[in-house]
């Protein structure tokens, strides 16, 4: 619940806040704003094996709710985030030990998170999948590009490609799982 | 940081049903350890306020002498076994006792050597013919 005295505050501060002080709202809200960026950030971490990336995920949400604190601005928020992550995934990796693990984890808690520059990991997807639409075949480009980057919308893609709204979105299906197969593999070779 | 512009495009590539099961699950695993972290915090600010009262009892028991000082023990009446325990009479259920003058009193002896010796007030009845045998 935010009080009046939050209201005029930053909103990752009352969210992180909340967090910390254990509220099940908080963590909802958390969840549907980072779960797929998270996700996103896991895959290359995981070096596109998506398993792996998973499991990392759950661990890292389940870390969140409980070591969670509060923090004044969103970058340090993430790198924060992306500190968890990283070791969520290192940990489900490597087997490690649970003494191990919770010594890795009290670490992250006590050491201050500064804010940094956005590292490899947060634009190495952006990268791999603009490579990735390069590859495609100019026509499935253009539609990926129409509908996603451009913000057209299935008709309007129809009209333009004249094929039915049903065809068009086929068509985006099969190109998305072309183009999730070419990212994964990509994240796999690097 | 990631561009904008690929938000959709990056969620819409990687959905898929798993991710949508797995959606669900992290939320209900995070929320079981979000109750389970506030249980926690609850039971820790009980025993810190629940401190003060426990250290000022510790502190008591500290000062207390170490030799305690005997205490006679209190048997209950019953375990007593000569003691018998009659019912209370009421007062009020008593008939008065009545009054007689002196003459009343020697004339319930007539055959007997009587007399009433002592101040008034303060007299006993004193039978001649029986030595050092007196009635109050």
């Amino acid at each position: 619940m935010t009080t009046p005295h939050e209201a005029g505050a930053n909103p990752i501060t009352v969210l992180t806040r909340r967090l910390a002080a254990g509220e099940e709202a908080a963590f909802r809200e958390f969840h549907a704003q980072y779960f797929d960026r998270l996700h996103q950030f896991l895959i290359v971490v995981a070096r596109g094996k998506e398993h792996e990336a998973r499991e990392a995920l759950q661990e890292t949400l389940v870390r969140v709710a409980r070591y969670a604190r509060a923090f004044d601005d969103e970058a340090a928020f993430w790198c924060w985030l992306k500190a968890v992550a990283r070791n969520a995934s290192r940990d489900a990796g490597r087997k490690r030990t649970r003494y191990a693990a919770l010594l890795q984890t009290f670490a992250n808690f006590i050491r201050p998170a500064a804010p940094t520059a956005p590292s490899a990991d947060d634009d190495r997807l952006t990268a791999v999948i603009d490579e990735c639409l390069a590859e495609l075949a100019p026509d499935d480009r253009a539609l990926l590009q129409g509908k996603y980057l451009a913000g057209a919308t299935v008709n309007e893609l129809s009209i333009r490609e004249g094929l039915t709204p049903k065809a068009v979105e086929s068509r985006l299906l099969r190109l998305r799982r072309d183009l999730r197969e070419r990212v994964l593999a990509k994240l796999r070779q690097s | 940081m990631k561009h904008h512009r690929h938000d959709d495009l990056l969620r819409e590539t990687f959905a898929d049903r798993e991710l949508e099961s797995l959606r669900e699950a992290s939320l209900n695993r995070g929320l079981a350890a979000v109750r389970t972290k506030r249980r926690r915090h609850m039971l820790r600010n009980s025993t810190l306020a629940a401190m003060p009262m426990l250290l000022l009892m510790a502190v008591l028991f500290w000062r207390t002498p170490s030799e305690p000082v005997p205490v006679a023990k209190a048997l209950p009446i019953a375990a007593i076994p000569s003691l018998k325990i009659y019912p209370a009479i009421k007062t009020a259920d008593m008939a008065p006792v009545p009054t007689i003058s002196d003459k009343e009193l020697l004339a319930l002896y007539p055959n007997r050597s009587v007399g009433l010796l002592g101040k008034p007030g303060q007299q006993k009845l004193v039978f001649f013919d029986e030595p050092a045998k007196s009635v109050n």
